[in-house]
């Protein structure tokens, strides 16, 4: 089943008088179940990509379908709760918010999208027992490790059942052993979710069930 | 939200002191001022509401009892008690006047009332007799204490000798104090011949009250009127020349309220810029980001007003002490403007960092 579809996807940032083209004519699908990889040097266009298919940036040309819906007419609005219901995110960089605990950072997904403190704490709990943090439940971010602080955010990624998961150089900052844990929990996590992963990690590419390279803005199908 | 906005804020514990003391220190400029501006302005018409008289009656021309001293004949006094519905009148003598005191002179409210009927005297007793006999005065307990006199001393007032005796409390208006004597020392002392500042009309119960002031006012050379309608004349005298002195007082302590809670905010605030950024990548709504930066300005704007009305409430309890002829008052007025100030204080003071929030890019948050 496709649940995200780009149909001759541009993006152009400008910036004065310059224009810098970042992706060009990029056409792909995505199905429920599949873990694509999307590969390509810093400067690619990997993370614009990402933002695009994440509805976080709107192309300047081309289409964006989400399980079945179309993006680009859509209000910040509309985005922004088609982000919080259907999308979960991972970032390079863990983006937890450094003043609430582990539980609160998780069950924080849940509370944005209307539920109560008290049911996104509870729902919290699983998840994280699930990605093997249930010991660390009243931990501040601060004092977790790299790895900790990734499984975290992908504990919260996961929190309001999305269809589809985004995760930008998810193992950038992990050692080897520990960024294939999280590729793993991912892909176990997200078995039947469409999974979408950037990364430099060629290693990574042995889990995906596909590999999309991005060179000079243009999406070449590896596999 | 309510519980990311205390973290946010507890997790700069260094900036949340700084910004509840800041607040705190806007709202004793606030309350203190308000306090003092509605203290004063109970005063000044405090001699006037007590006194058990229905009608006053001035000289032709004056409606009220500061803009100009008034002269009444006391001839006048046996035409009006002809007047169906008159009980009683009396002579009053109230001025303004400088007394030496011990070598200081000090500007006073002197008044020359009824000492039988005690119509005119103080209403409020601290220490000492309620009424006066001879050459004996009730002085205001502020005035007293600032010159450490006490019941049974005795001063001396344009070459007379008088001896204080008794206290009295609330009896001080516009930084002056009130000096209670009988009529009739008064008109020995400054040689008057059956002339008043004011007469004091008390009606019969049931009596028609605006009947017996039309009658007065039928007398020529004297204007009566209510007492509660000079209360208001009196007031609005004093309005023209105390309203907009404290209400630029009020202004300029809300305006640096503001700034203060402006700065507080806007920093904790843009301090958590990205963590907002985060939030709106993640989907959260424009209202669940606007509740936290409200929440945090609400609890700093809270804070800071029960910080400010316990420190007003020790630094006017102290400046009323302390300060002859200070009234000012913390009541639930006081207290209902400056919380409505600080709401106020709260709602301009985000404005900036949420329309700096809200123009966040999520897009920022991907590039890292």
């Amino acid at each position: 089943m496709k649940t995200l579809e780009t149909r001759a996807v541009t993006k152009i940032f400008k910036s004065g008088s310059t224009e810098v083209r970042a992706l060009t004519d990029i056409s792909l699908s995505f199905e429920a179940g599949e873990l694509t990889v999307v590969m390509g040097p810093s400067g690619s266009g990997k993370t614009t990509l990402l933002s695009i298919l994440g509805c976080v940036l709107s192309p300047t040309s081309g289409d964006i379908t989400i399980l079945g819906q179309k993006v680009n007419g859509l209000s910040e609005k509309e985005r922004r709760r088609l982000r919080l219901g259907k999308i979960g995110f991972i970032f390079q960089d863990f983006n937890l918010l450094d003043a609430l605990t582990v539980r609160e950072n998780v069950a924080m997904a849940n509370q944005l999208r209307g539920d109560s403190r008290a049911a996104g704490l509870k729902n919290s709990e699983k998840l994280l027992t699930d990605v093997g943090l249930c010991h660390r439940l009243d931990f501040l971010p601060k004092d977790l490790s790299q790895g900790e602080k990734q499984r975290v955010a992908i504990a919260r990624a996961f929190m309001n059942d999305p269809n589809i998961i985004i995760a930008d150089e998810p193992t950038a900052n992990l050692d080897s052993r520990t960024g294939q844990d999280i590729i793993a929990k991912i892909g176990e996590l997200g078995e039947n979710k469409t999974t979408i992963i950037a990364t430099h990690d060629e290693r990574i590419t042995q889990l995906a069930d596909r590999v999309v390279r991005i060179e000079d803005g243009r999406a070449v199908e590896m596999s | 939200m309510f519980t990311l906005a205390l973290k946010n804020l507890l997790s700069e514990k260094g900036r949340l002191v700084l910004g509840v003391a800041g607040v705190a220190f806007a709202n004793t400029l606030i309350m203190f001022h308000v306090a003092m501006l509605l203290g004063t302005f109970s005063q000044i018409t405090k001699h006037i509401e007590k006194t058990d008289a229905d009608i006053w009656v001035l000289q032709e021309g004056l409606s009220d009892v500061t803009s100009s001293t008034s002269f009444v004949s006391g001839s006048n006094i046996e035409a009006i008690r002809k007047i169906d519905g008159v009980e009683r009148v009396t002579g009053l003598f109230l001025y303004y006047t400088s007394v030496k005191i011990r070598q200081k002179v000090e500007n006073v409210f002197l008044v020359g009332y009824d000492s039988e009927s005690g119509v005119g005297g103080p209403w409020r007793l601290a220490k000492g007799k309620s009424n006066v006999e001879g050459d004996e005065i009730i002085m205001d307990e502020s005035l007293a204490k600032s010159e450490a006199l006490d019941v049974g001393d005795e001063i001396n007032i344009s070459g007379h000798k008088l001896k204080i005796a008794g206290l009295s409390k609330e009896t001080s208006a516009v930084a002056t104090q009130y000096i209670f004597i009988s009529k009739e020392s008064v008109l020995d002392y400054l040689n008057l011949n059956n002339i008043y500042n004011y007469l004091l009309v008390s009606c019969r119960k049931r009596a028609d009250i605006g009947g017996v002031l039309e009658e007065i006012n039928r007398i020529k050379g004297v204007d009566a009127y209510t007492r509660q309608k000079l209360a208001e004349n009196t007031l609005r005298f004093w309005g023209k020349f105390l309203v907009p002195l404290l209400t630029t007082l009020v202004i300029v302590s809300f305006l640096v309220g503001t700034t203060v809670i402006g700065i507080v905010v806007h920093n904790i605030t843009l301090h958590k810029q990205k963590e907002y950024g985060i939030l709106l990548a993640l989907g959260a709504s424009s209202a669940s980001v606007c509740a936290i930066v409200l929440w945090q300005g609400a609890f700093v704007g809270s804070s800071g007003f029960i910080g400010g009305a316990l420190i007003s409430a020790v630094a006017i309890h102290i400046a009323n002490d302390t300060i002859p002829g200070m009234t000012a008052c913390l009541d639930h007025k006081v207290l209902a403007i400056s919380i409505l100030l600080t709401w106020l204080m709260i709602m301009f003071s985000t404005i900036a960092p949420l329309a700096r929030i809200l123009k966040t890019d999520p897009f920022e948050i991907f590039r890292g």
